[in-house]
């Protein structure tokens, strides 16, 4: 019984595995595909193959492309190498000079600035530099500062005015020159009297005579 | 049946000639393979014949982005096989079985005889229609001379073993529901 099933399952499979398209169907595919418009490339394809393609076109361009490319890299070179030369005022000071009046600038103590912060921080005392940023200031020009410098400043300059000196000026003179207090009092008369005087009275009492021998027996 | 490289296009090698492909070889060579496994799973052969124009359609359509294309049955296959699963969700292959299976049955055979055997074959066809899904894709495609098990795997992606496997199981499974 399994067998006449098995052939039944062969059987339509066979039948399946032998059908035949129906006729002229290849024809009527050909004519469909005529009459289906054609898809314009995918404009990525479409540069894709005008710059893979062997044709003249695609060596001109690959051409093209690699100049292109050859000039961005040779400009960004240049760039860098002259962003890199205007950044150290040390070597060269023309450039600083000449520089946007709005930048800040870093002046090196030591002349040292290529120093990363990478290195400093590895080694703090390798580098010793000491680094000064100035703001962002607007600086005059060369030109500008010639321009604008007062005929005066060319005159030849003359010593200042002697000034009076004030009460407090003149009293720490006379102190500084007459430290002596007996010198000081000396001009005043009542001071110098009283000063004598307190001296005497000191003097006696030193030199005061002793007690007599009525006063010891008393 | 053909090795599995000897179909691939010559135009999508990096030597290739010509830059556009030659539709009317393609239609040539592969229409009879699409055709017939449109029919199985549509079972109307006007349906199969609109499967076949639709993928050359779709061929034509996408022929720039062919180049990474290294076999082109397994690859038309695909593109029929999917156009046929879709479209058979429109229609209702099992209401043309009658059709089908008289179409089947060999016009040599006695009335008597021929209607027993468009019996025997729409109870096929229907048990066939009642496997699971992978079961049914795998003995169908395996009918297909011009498929190896390989390429079938790779219109499936499933891998070789899988497919034998499943071609096991789907032989297994037909046969006790014809028992029954």
């Amino acid at each position: 019984m399994s067998t006449e099933h098995d052939k039944s399952v062969d059987k339509v499979l066979e039948a399946l595995r032998r059908a035949t398209p129906p006729e002229g169907m290849e024809q009527r595919i050909t004519q469909r595909l005529a009459q289906s418009p054609s898809p314009a490339p995918h404009p990525a394809r479409r540069w894709l193959n005008l710059l893979t393609g062997s044709g003249f076109a695609g060596a001109w361009w690959r051409g093209a492309v690699t100049g292109a490319a050859v000039g961005l890299l040779a400009a960004g070179l240049f760039f860098f190498a002259t962003h890199r030369t205007s950044s150290i005022p040390a070597r060269v000071p023309e450039s600083a000079a000449n520089q946007s009046p709005t930048t800040p600038t870093v002046i090196s103590a030591t002349g040292s600035v290529s120093a990363s912060a990478g290195e400093a921080q590895a080694h703090p005392c390798a580098h010793q530099a000491v680094f000064h940023v100035q703001p962002a200031t607007p600086r005059p020009t060369g030109q500008r500062l010639i321009a604008e410098t007062p005929i005066d400043s060319a005159a030849p300059s003359h010593p200042a005015p002697a000034m009076p000196l004030t009460a407090e000026e003149r009293g720490l003179l006379q102190l500084a020159h007459t430290p002596d207090p007996k010198a000081l009092a000396a001009p005043n008369p009542e001071a110098q009297a009283m000063l004598e005087a307190q001296e005497a009275a000191e003097f006696q009492k030193f030199f005061s005579p002793p007690p007599g021998p009525d006063r010891q027996r008393k | 049946m053909n090795a599995i490289g000897e179909q691939s296009l010559p135009w999508f090698s990096a030597e290739g000639v010509s830059e556009e492909p030659d539709l009317a070889a393609l239609v040539r060579d592969h229409s009879g393979l699409l055709y017939r496994i449109a029919l199985s799973l549509l079972r109307n052969h006007a349906e199969a014949e609109d499967v076949v124009q639709d993928a050359f359609v779709r061929v034509l359509q996408n022929q720039q982005t062919l180049s990474g294309v290294i076999e082109i049955r397994p690859w038309l296959v695909r593109i029929a096989w999917n156009l046929a699963l879709d479209r058979r969700r429109r229609i209702r292959p099992e209401q043309m079985d009658e059709f089908f299976a008289a179409s089947l049955v060999s016009a040599d055979l006695p009335a008597d005889q021929a209607l027993a055997e468009a019996g025997r074959i729409r109870n096929v066809l229907d048990a066939i229609d009642r496997l699971p899904k992978h079961e049914r894709q795998v003995l169908l495609l395996s009918a297909m001379d011009e498929l190896s098990t390989t390429q079938i795997g790779a219109v499936l992606g499933k891998s070789e073993s899988s497919v034998r496997s499943l071609l096991f199981r789907a032989r297994m499974h037909l046969r006790e529901r014809l028992k029954d």
